[in-house]
């Protein structure tokens, strides 16, 4: 008998019973809920222009709940010349020009911004020249990441052309092959147009889906940590010689092993990413996620899809890279024999692609190949143009979970044939 | 049932810790003595298959060293045998013999026998890490004898027994020697002199003595006039 489900539990429970992993976990989960925290802690003086009133401080976590209530009243409205000229009648006013500055005396948690009403019945503020504030000003947003400057005589069919050819301008600089574009412009078309608008989409989707790169280091870090010595726990307690004058101490042995540093590190993914989305939906809310399609917070995004499966699909590729990590970090073990020495490889690894997420476009394939590996998750490169071709056209994201699948497993087979080779002392 | 060995060497770097050793071993107790560096523990890696010799080959009943079928009747307690400090005695044992491919029923049946044999029945719940050193030794063997092994590779057993555990688990081993070929290494040669039929020597990583022993002579004026002061400082 090979007795693969009880040598699996006892596998589990040496790795539950390590206090460090514990400790690691704690401290990751805790981390992990910091960057949505940051968003809401802090003060900021409201001149008396933008309060109607006099000057007023305002906390980070009263503006974000503003900037979910505000724009409710756009809820349903379709982003046509209409809903466009409105937009510019309220806010078309707010220039460049706004000066901001910081608060001096060293408190670093208060900013002072001067503010200037743009309209007497509309509160348009900004900060670092971006609107944040008031019913129409998502809607202004959207705009102006498209056509630069909102001009007064905008229309719906202007704003549309204009994402059109943003797309095919990021396109030519990707290097798209006439194929490629061929699928975007398909994909393109399945994108209902006059978008929806959503009264708030820009909420604790929106942020998880832009900042969950962070929660994927961590849980390469957290891998790290767990399973580094995961293999050489048996030469440091002495127990490799048992085990490898044991029936099933070769191969049954390394696949409860593996499956378990696979299960350590997916569940320990899923609560870094879990408190990492809690503390997102919590703090800055989860408002209109489900129907609010992504084209609204990125207009040139070039398929259909919601904020909410946007998320989503990023924190489902973080565990499964989650996978590979765990593969990686057990078959550099295997190689180094010592816990300490895979660490530092692992981490000096995990620096490596931190200092270089991308490479030039001029290097196409390079390029793309090194978007591909698991560990460059923050990469722009994961989310651009580019198509990988596996029978039929793939997205990078779409592509990545099924080529690390695959790299997983020839890690697993590398990672035996060092186990198998394993001497004792 | 037979442990075939057959021009065994093992060479670490310059050294030659194990020298073309040829051996038969049938069912008994076989004593291993011989001062430290000898080679014993290399030759019952070898034996075990921990290591991989460097010329020769290790067969029992034609199985080779390296098979699955080989290490399914092996039973094996090192020098300094390893345990987890946070598994209860029982863990220990459920886990070695889920490695040694026993059913769980037989697991448990096994590991209930042994617990008491070894007299650790009323500590099996207690974590290894509150056990006292003789009784991680008794664990220890109570572990190598899960499977009910053919072989059984013993390295210094009662190393950490009080006399009268050490006087016990002497006996339990001589009655092992009835059905099993087993290999008992130790420093204390009384032990081997009670309870070995058989007893080799080794000496630079050769057997310069390999006989049965009568036990009406004294095998440690023997042992000591083999290897005169090198056993003394051994």
């Amino acid at each position: 008998m090979h007795n693969f489900g009880t040598l699996y539990k006892f596998e589990l429970k040496k790795l539950c019973q390590r206090k460090m992993i514990w400790a690691a976990l704690i401290i990751l989960m805790a981390a992990a809920a910091l960057p949505p925290a940051s968003q809401v802690i802090g003060k900021m003086y409201v001149s008396a222009d933008a309060t109607g009133g006099e000057d007023q401080v305002w906390s980070h976590y009263e503006i974000v709940q503003r900037q979910r209530t505000d724009p409710a009243g756009l809820e349903g409205r379709t982003l046509d010349t209409d809903l466009i000229q409105e937009t510019v009648a309220k806010l078309g006013v707010i220039s460049r020009t706004t000066t901001t500055t910081t608060g001096g005396g060293g408190d670093n948690a208060e900013s002072s911004v001067t503010v200037r009403r743009a309209d007497p019945d509309e509160l348009g503020w900004t900060l670092d020249g971006y609107i944040i504030q008031g019913e129409y000003g998502n809607i202004y947003d959207t705009l102006e990441r498209v056509t630069r400057s909102v001009t007064a005589d905008l229309t719906g069919d202007d704003y549309y052309a204009a994402v059109d050819d943003a797309r095919e301008r990021a396109y030519t600089y990707q290097g798209l092959t006439e194929d490629e574009r061929a699928w975007w412009t398909a994909q393109a078309e399945k994108i209902e147009t006059p978008l929806t608008v959503m009264g708030y989409p820009d909420g604790g989707w929106t942020f998880l889906a832009e900042t969950a790169y962070v929660g994927g280091l961590f849980i390469f870090l957290f891998s790290i940590i767990a399973l580094a010595g995961l293999f050489p726990m048996e030469r440091q307690r002495r127990t490799d010689a048992l085990i490898q004058c044991a029936r099933n101490g070769k191969t049954p042995l390394y696949a409860a092993k593996l499956l378990a540093g696979l299960t350590a590190s997916l569940c320990g993914g899923l609560v870094i990413l879990g408190s990492m989305a809690a503390g997102c939906l919590v703090l800055l809310g989860p408002e209109d996620a489900a129907t609010a399609v992504q084209q609204l917070m990125d207009p040139t995004w070039g398929a259909p899809m919601t904020v909410r499966k946007l998320a989503l699909t990023v924190c489902g590729i973080y565990l499964a890279a989650s996978l590979v990590h765990a593969a990686f970090v057990m078959a550099v073990s295997l190689l180094t024999r010592g816990g300490t020495p895979a660490m530092a490889v692992c981490f000096g690894a995990m620096m490596l692609f931190i200092m270089v997420p991308v490479i030039p476009l001029s290097h196409p394939r390079l390029s793309q190949t090194w978007s591909l590996l698991p560990a460059v998750l923050g990469s722009t490169g994961f989310f651009d143009g580019r198509l990988v071709h596996l029978g039929g056209y793939l997205t990078c994201y779409q592509a990545a979970p099924l080529l690390w699948l695959v790299l997983t497993l020839a890690l697993a087979g590398l990672g035996l044939a060092l186990h198998r080779r394993t001497p004792g002392r | 049932m037979e442990l075939t060995i057959d021009r065994l060497s093992k060479q670490f770097q310059n050294k030659i810790a194990v020298d073309r050793v040829s051996l038969r071993l049938t069912p008994g107790v076989t004593g291993l003595l011989g001062p430290n560096g000898a080679g014993k523990t290399t030759l019952m890696r070898l034996i075990c298959g921990i290591l991989k010799p460097t010329a020769g080959t290790v067969r029992f009943d034609g199985l080779d060293v390296s098979a699955e079928e080989y290490r399914a009747i092996l039973g094996y307690l090192p020098q300094d045998f390893g345990y987890y400090p946070d598994f209860t005695g029982q863990d220990l044992l459920l886990y070695m013999a889920a490695l040694k491919g026993l059913s769980k029923a037989e697991a448990r049946r096994r590991c209930g026998l042994l617990m008491e044999t070894v007299g650790l029945a009323d500590v099996r719940k207690k974590k290894v890490k509150t056990y006292s050193g003789g009784m991680r030794q008794r664990l220890g063997i109570a572990q190598a004898l899960l499977n009910d092994p053919k072989l059984l590779v013993l390295d210094e057993p009662t190393a950490g027994l009080d006399p009268r555990e050490r006087v016990r688990f002497r006996d339990l081993i001589a009655s092992l020697g009835r059905d099993s070929v087993v290999l008992l290494s130790t420093h204390i040669v009384s032990d081997v002199e009670h309870i070995a039929g058989r007893v080799l020597i080794m000496r630079h990583g050769q057997i310069v003595h390999d006989g049965a022993w009568d036990r009406r002579e004294d095998l440690e004026k023997f042992y000591l006039a083999q290897f005169g002061e090198e056993a003394d400082h051994a």
